[in-house]
């Protein structure tokens, strides 16, 4: 099929009509096409001289009619769309089945070709990469500008739990079972946490927050100084220290310890 | 061959401990130049290298992990990047510790700068487990990526030809940039629309950058709007709107929400481009950290340890400093040769007491400052010296100072020069001007040959050692005091927070130490030798001018006198009498002089107001001369008592002293050495390392005036006691 074929509306519904006869009955006429349709029979077989025109149809006068390959594969292309824009209506927006029938018949034509196929898209990706979060928005960037593999579906599915937990944070100021909150500098060497909240103000909390400390990020307090204050805390694959006065103003989601430290 | 080469200037950016400094080395090996940025104390260190047809000319840009307003690293970094426009930004990056290390480079692609990352110690990386799929990462942050492993000096063309490579690219830049979602780009959106209007700011800034700069609260970018735009009003105007808006909407400041989101945008490209390949083998680094900070044995190593640096900065640097001072004793005497021995040439006193004189006090300094930075290099570079601060801190944060600030202070024992050169291992400039100005109240080697002569004079033995140690703690009593003092007066705010990497141990290479080394003592003899050499010469002026003929010929008749009794008298025993009076003539003759000079004149001038201190002029004259050196003050008390070379005769001194002056004075005497006005050498390392004559001079000022009042107290309560 000719990449640059553009073909109207009415067209394309003609198109689809056929390929949904010729499925159910391996042939079709132009009689069924007229009553599929709702149109009267002059205007379907001038819209089949011209799909045939575009060697989309097999058509001779009064030989039952028959899609070419080309045709097939336009075709498909077309129910495909028309049923991933249908499915993201009635799934992702909860629309009634009808009402999504209707409007994604019109969304089809009335978008142009660009918007439509990155709508697709979008839903193709919704249905491919379930997760969400901001970064779920970027990684849809990468999706249209190269072919996503299913790898980098799995990794965003491995990494959905922490952003959904990220999200509720952000949507919730604090979960109502708060026993788990505590500041990081109530932690015990050993204990790990996700940061829930990074108090404080000014220069000092920008700087905690540059350091690495952001919402959700896991931390680790390694150890304190010999003297009691500073903490060593893990966070982001390297270590950071800390005064207790300074991690008191990090609120933390207490996490299970990890395994022992020695442990191969 | 080409004629002329192309010079094309790369900005070397990079989170401290990334390996930038080793990457600089190598790259331009001992073609570098070290000056300061215009008007502040951060370093800036420049080199060449030629390479295929370039000159390339490589700055080295402070350490920093962002670009904010909040730390004048980070606006060095960020002017130079706005400003002179190098032609590509190479950022550092530490493979092993991608995620923040990238942080940096979002803000350099924010800026819009031509950026080439270079993946150091990626070596190492994979060894910890780690392997970054290099082009995805390039596609990712739209930016070349070049491994190298600075250490070995791999990867340093392959960095050079992708910054030539990215300096020639035609595409238009920043091809990626950080979206922060639609709440906040809707503002960035309405700011930057805002900020193109304003075309002083928009010709050099990119507006989007700015817009992200103004809801990041960033004080230097509004600043800047409201001196260069026509419509600033209603520009920070909007940023309010914006930011309550951001705010109601996120529940948290708009720069907090910011930093998160350069977080997400960086963990979502790690994702994608870093693989780990299995369980990470252990960690050495942690190991070793699992003993040198170790809850028991951390605090007794980290003494030892100390104790070891003190060592080798003072002992072994004692021998060398010998060496020097006998060196200069030697050359003053063979430009004193020159002359006819009788000759009491100006210009021969001027060469052989001021100059050689000022030039050997300049680099008696220097062997220790040589084996000080090579300590502290070796502390550094291995990572440890994080480590001493994360174990001092709990101690010295009580005092408003950072755990960093102890290292200097312990080694202002030894000598107050490096101990202030030390303070450069501070990052924050309250912290680091606080210690700079305490560190001369802690009691150095100088102030202990004042000490030694004085104790035995006024102390029966079995107080002496008492005594010692009074004034030493007194010493630091008052260093602590008065950096509480300063943190709540000249240099109120906030303490400076003890948000500190503690980088994975390293082994320190021989080359960067040895550079680290060698940089600090030419800055050392450049900057601060010639104001101690200017001042040096100032002092044998003052004590040595204006002279008395009327004096000297006296003097020079009697002595003749004496010499013909000499040569008359023929039996030995009556010679070694009358060499005896000959000595004796020329010390008084000498102390007359001092006491004719502009510095014994100030002296008798100065001695009402130290009078209530229980001082007399020859005290407050010998004080005068100790600026030059502290342990000068010995010498010249030797001179005013004409007891001559005062170091081979302390007894007699003692013994005069002990005459003169009550034991109250005596103590009064080692306290005001102790307080007041460091030595000239301080002075002109303080203004080197504070960046200003202002600082320089409050220290003075300040000691001054504080050991006048204490040393006031204490005579006068200790008369009232008496």
């Amino acid at each position: 099929m000719p990449e640059s074929l553009v073909l109207s509306a009415s067209l394309e519904d003609y198109l689809e009509a056929i390929y949904y006869l010729v499925t159910e009955n391996r042939v079709a006429r132009v009689r069924d096409i007229s009553t599929r349709m709702g149109v009267n029979m002059s205007s379907v077989t001038g819209a089949l001289r011209q799909l045939s025109s575009y060697n989309l149809v097999h058509y001779e006068p009064y030989e039952v009619i028959t899609l070419t390959e080309a045709g097939i594969a336009r075709a498909k292309e077309q129910v495909r769309r028309h049923t991933i824009v249908k499915n993201f209506l009635l799934n992702v927006l909860s629309l009634d089945p009808a009402v999504a029938e209707d409007n994604a018949d019109r969304m089809e034509h009335a978008v142009d070709g660009e918007t439509l196929e990155r709508f697709v898209r979008f839903a193709e990706f919704v249905e491919k990469c379930p997760r969400g979060g901001r970064e779920w928005i970027e990684l849809f960037r990468q999706f249209c500008e190269r072919e996503a593999s299913n790898e980098q579906c799995e990794r965003c599915l491995r990494s959905c739990l922490e952003a959904i937990g990220r999200r509720q944070d952000g949507l919730k100021p604090m979960p109502e079972n708060s026993t788990d909150i505590v500041p990081l500098s109530g932690l015990a060497p050993g204990e790990k946490g996700r940061v829930t909240k990074v108090g404080g103000q000014g220069p000092i909390r920008k700087k905690i927050v540059e350091m690495g400390m952001v919402r959700g990020t896991e931390v680790e307090v390694e150890k304190l100084a010999p003297l009691g204050d500073p903490m060593d805390i893990k966070v982001k694959g390297y270590h950071l220290s800390l005064r207790k006065e300074e991690a008191a103003g990090i609120l933390v989601e207490k996490l299970p310890r990890s395994p022992a430290k020695g442990e191969k | 061959m080409e004629t002329i080469k192309k010079t094309i200037t790369i900005a070397l950016a990079g989170n401290p401990n990334s390996g930038k400094t080793t990457v600089f080395n190598s790259l331009t090996g001992s073609r570098q130049h070290v000056g300061n940025y215009p008007g502040v104390t951060v370093e800036k260190k420049e080199g060449y290298r030629d390479h295929k047809g370039y000159r390339v000319r490589v700055v080295d840009l402070p350490g920093t992990y962002s670009l904010t307003a909040y730390s004048i690293e980070e606006l060095i970094a960020r002017h130079f990047v706005v400003e002179e426009k190098p032609d590509v930004v190479v950022d550092i990056l530490d493979a092993t510790n991608l995620e923040r290390n990238l942080y940096l480079a979002v803000q350099f692609m924010e800026l819009g700068a031509r950026l080439v990352l270079a993946l150091n110690m990626s070596d190492l990386a994979k060894v910890r487990g780690y392997e970054v799929d290099r082009e995805k990462l390039s596609v990712l942050l739209g930016c070349p990526v070049v491994p190298t492993v600075a250490t070995k000096g791999e990867g340093m063309s392959g960095l050079l030809d992708a910054a030539i490579a990215q300096m020639n690219e035609t595409h238009n830049l920043p091809s990626v940039t950080v979206k922060y979602g639609w709440e906040i780009e809707e503002e960035i959106a309405r700011l930057s629309s805002l900020l193109e209007k304003c075309d002083e700011l928009a010709s050099n800034h990119s507006p989007r950058w700015l817009a992200i700069k103004l809801l990041e609260n960033d004080t230097e970018v509004r600043e800047q709007v409201r001196r260069q735009c026509g419509n600033s009003d209603e520009i920070l105007d909007a940023v309010r709107r914006s930011t309550q808006h951001l705010e109601t909407v996120f529940g948290d400041a708009p720069e907090i929400v910011i930093a998160d989101r350069r977080y997400g945008f960086i963990s979502g490209a790690c994702r994608e481009s870093v693989r780990s390949t299995g369980q990470s083998r252990y960690d050495m680094s942690e190991r070793i950290d699992s003993v040198l900070t170790n809850r028991i044995i951390g605090l007794p190593l980290f003494i030892g340890l100390m104790y070891l640096v003190f060592q080798f900065t003072f002992t072994l640097g004692a021998p060398l400093m010998e060496l020097l001072e006998k060196l200069f004793a030697l050359m003053g005497n063979v430009i004193s040769s020159l002359w006819p021995a009788e000759s009491e040439s100006a210009l021969k006193s001027l060469l052989v007491d001021g100059v050689i004189g000022g030039v050997g006090s300049v680099l008696s300094f220097l062997p220790n400052i040589m084996f000080l930075f090579l300590a502290i290099a070796i502390l550094e570079d291995s990572g440890y010296m994080a480590r001493a601060a994360f174990i001092m801190d709990r101690i010295m944060h009580k005092v408003g100072l950072h755990g960093k600030s102890f290292i200097p202070m312990l080694l202002a024992f030894g000598c107050t020069v490096p101990a202030i050169m030390a303070t450069r291992t501070l990052e924050h400039r309250t912290d680091r001007l606080t210690t700079i100005l305490v560190t001369p109240l802690i009691s150095c080697g100088a102030r202990l040959t004042i000490y030694a002569m004085m104790i035995p004079a006024f102390f029966p033995l079995a107080w002496r050692a008492r005594v010692l140690w009074i004034l030493y703690i007194i010493g630091i009593l008052l260093a602590l005091l008065s950096a509480k003092l300063i943190r709540v007066t000249v240099l109120r705010g906030e303490s400076t927070p003890f948000v500190m990497e503690l980088p994975p141990y390293r082994m320190p290479t021989v080359r960067g130490v040895a550079i680290h080394t060698w940089e600090r003592a030419c800055m050392y003899v450049k900057k601060a030798g010639t104001i101690i050499l200017a001042v040096s010469v100032i002092l044998w002026a003052l004590t040595s001018y204006p002279k008395s003929k009327e004096l000297e010929k006296e003097f020079d008749r009697e002595m003749a006198r004496v010499q013909r009794l000499l040569v008359s008298n023929g039996d030995t025993g009556g010679e070694a009498a009358i060499q005896e009076k000959l000595d004796q003539l020329q010390r008084e003759k000498e102390a007359q002089m001092l006491a004719h000079s502009a510095a014994g004149r100030i002296g008798r001038f100065l001695e009402p107001a130290l009078r209530p201190l229980g001082f007399d002029w020859r005290i407050g004259t010998a004080f005068l001369g100790a600026f030059a050196a502290k342990e000068v003050f010995v010498a010249q008390m030797g001179i005013v008592f004409s007891i001559g070379d005062a170091e081979t005769s302390h007894r007699s001194l003692r013994q005069k002293l002990h005459e003169n002056y009550s034991r109250l004075t005596g103590f009064c005497v080692m306290l005001f050495a102790m307080i007041a006005t460091p030595c000239v050498a301080t002075v002109a390392v303080t203004r080197r390392e504070a960046g200003s004559w202002k600082w320089a001079i409050f220290q003075f000022g300040g000691l001054t005036v504080m050991a006048y009042i204490l040393t006031l107290l204490v005579h006068q309560i200790g008369l009232l006691l008496s």
